[in-house]
């Protein structure tokens, strides 16, 4: 079963076409990694495919059904490049962040007991339960990523969208980070990761798409280095980190 | 008796003097409804840098106010307050679609509503057929001998309204107040709650503007949360910060400004700013 499929997309921002005729899918179960330069469309395609943008043609669909008609918002959890931004200087501790993660199942109900036993499970596989109760902003950028990722795993997803979780996190705290990625993907969640570190992608995921406006590959993870989709998506400034040329 | 015995005494019983007078215990009501409403919808406002919609809605309350009175003046039908509270609401509804529907981005729906509802006001306040109940000074900074009965069951009533919304809501507007983007992709209706948000303030608006007026509601909405944000490191406890802020200045500007002999409005506003920059010395302790 394909947790993610996305049949021939085409999107504009007015008169100017970022995706066109964009194709891919991710099984059930699979990492599967979204790579490009800089301003190649891949934040634009994310958003199509978790459902807040409407392509122009072509449709995405998640767990089966047209993205943006999904409504079961805890099946997908969320990490995005600098989330939240202003919200950090908010007297908001790390437990009320995660929390958030149990809105979509809990709804207009009080949080009960699973709401509760979830978010310090999340707190506990994010490795961040004894920072549980300091504040956010408080946070290095590699713990506050953790607790974003604590917050989309309280929610239960079977689906992990991140959008460069890792931009202004030290290189340790990123693999980390990573790893404890790799552990819920073998746990059976879905990973869909947008990362501008091409090494740390081929290394990481199992499957791969490189976009540019349209799709230059879309294979294997492993293959990526050597096809010729690499060297036409970057030119011949190809990087090894840190992204587009 | 010594000197301070003596002034006690004479606090007392102007206190017990001041509780026997109907119009300070609807003062004192309305005060309490202000001091728990604002702080609450501020915590949020503020969060989302919109501290200013509170000011903006106070001036449209100020045209639903006078236009109260014109239709008192036309069909005889005395309920300015909630003539107000319709075109606050309808006036929020707008701010809310223009934000959402045309280009005017930051802050210029909250000028144009701002600006709007006040001209309304002094539009129909020079009518010649429109009589205020007080002058326009009461309005503007607030007058709580207006309060008439059927005023305060209708600030009690949308102080009700508000704070229960907000218990059912609290972890929706938190989720779209710390992170709008994630909160969508999780199918919270950001837009719904958004609407949400700025319909209530409108409601608190105008439970308070007897209290405070239209010049100096917004601050019930910002000065506690600011306070707050100085002292608390968790979000319900920030909550509950601004509201104990809240009531202290509204509650001690009301009994105060009938002590002093002064006017009240400018009395919370001025307590709850001194309690803010005590809270500002306290952090950098």
């Amino acid at each position: 079963m394909k947790t993610v499929e996305v049949d021939d997309i085409t999107f504009a921002y007015g008169d100017d076409e970022v995706l066109t005729d964009v194709s891919f899918s991710i099984d059930e179960g699979g990492y599967h990694a979204l790579v490009g330069p800089n301003g190649a469309g891949k934040s634009t395609l994310l958003k199509i495919v978790l459902g807040k943008l409407v392509p122009d043609e072509g449709e995405a669909r998640l767990f089966d059904e047209t993205a943006h008609r999904f409504k079961d918002g805890a099946r997908i959890g969320y990490v995005s490049q600098n989330a939240p931004g202003a919200g950090e200087r908010m007297p908001v501790s790390v437990r009320e962040v995660v929390r958030m993660g149990r809105v979509p199942r809990a709804g207009l109900s009080r949080f009960r007991r699973r709401d509760t036993e979830q978010v310090d499970k999340a707190l506990r596989r994010a490795g961040i339960a004894e920072i549980a109760d300091r504040q956010i902003g408080s946070l290095s950028g590699g713990q506050r990523q953790r607790a974003y990722i604590a917050r989309a795993l309280a929610g239960e997803p079977d689906l992990l969208a991140l959008d460069e979780p890792t931009v202004g996190v030290d290189a340790e705290a990123r693999d980390g980070f990573y790893d404890l990625l790799g552990e819920l993907n073998d746990d059976g969640i879905t990973v869909l990761l947008i990362e501008h570190d091409i090494e740390t992608v081929v290394e990481r995921a199992e499957t791969l798409t490189c976009v540019n406006r349209t799709v230059f590959y879309d294979d294997d993870a492993d293959g990526f280095l050597g096809s010729d989709g690499f060297v036409k998506a970057y030119g011949k400034g190809t990087p090894s980190t840190g992204g587009a040329p | 008796m010594t000197g301070a015995a003596v002034v006690f005494g004479s606090v007392v019983d102007d206190l017990t003097r001041m509780l026997s007078l109907t119009f300070m215990q609807y003062a004192l009501v309305a005060a309490v409804c202000a001091g728990v409403a604002g702080p609450l919808l501020g915590s949020y406002l503020v969060h989302r840098g919109m501290a200013l919609v509170g000011d903006a809605l106070g001036h449209v309350t100020f045209g639903g106010v006078a236009l109260g009175f014109l239709v008192a003046a036309l069909v005889g039908w005395e309920q300015p307050l909630l003539v107000a509270l319709v075109f606050a609401v309808l006036a929020a509804l707008g701010m809310q679609h223009l934000s959402v529907h045309t280009d005017a981005y930051g802050d210029v729906p909250v000028a144009i509503l701002l600006t709007g509802g006040f001209a309304v006001g002094v539009l129909v306040i020079n009518f010649d057929s429109v009589r205020l109940a007080g002058s326009i000074e009461d309005y503007l900074f607030g007058n709580v001998v207006l309060l008439s009965t059927t005023d305060l069951y209708v600030v009690v009533a949308l102080t009700v309204a508000v704070v229960g919304t907000v218990a059912v809501t609290h972890k929706q507007l938190l989720y779209i107040t710390f992170d709008r983007e994630a909160a969508g992709v999780s199918r919270v209706k950001v837009g719904f709650y958004d609407t949400l948000l700025v319909v209530l303030a409108a409601g608190f608006v105008v439970a308070s503007i007897y209290v405070l007026g239209v010049i100096l509601v917004a601050a019930m909405l910002v000065v506690p949360v600011a306070a707050a944000m100085q002292t608390a490191t968790r979000f319900r406890q920030s909550m509950v910060h601004a509201v104990v802020v809240g009531e202290f200045s509204a509650v001690g500007g009301v009994v105060a400004a009938y002590l002093l002999d002064l006017v009240v409005g400018p009395t919370i506003v001025l307590i709850a700013i001194s309690v803010y920059a005590g809270s500002v010395l306290y952090s950098y302790a």
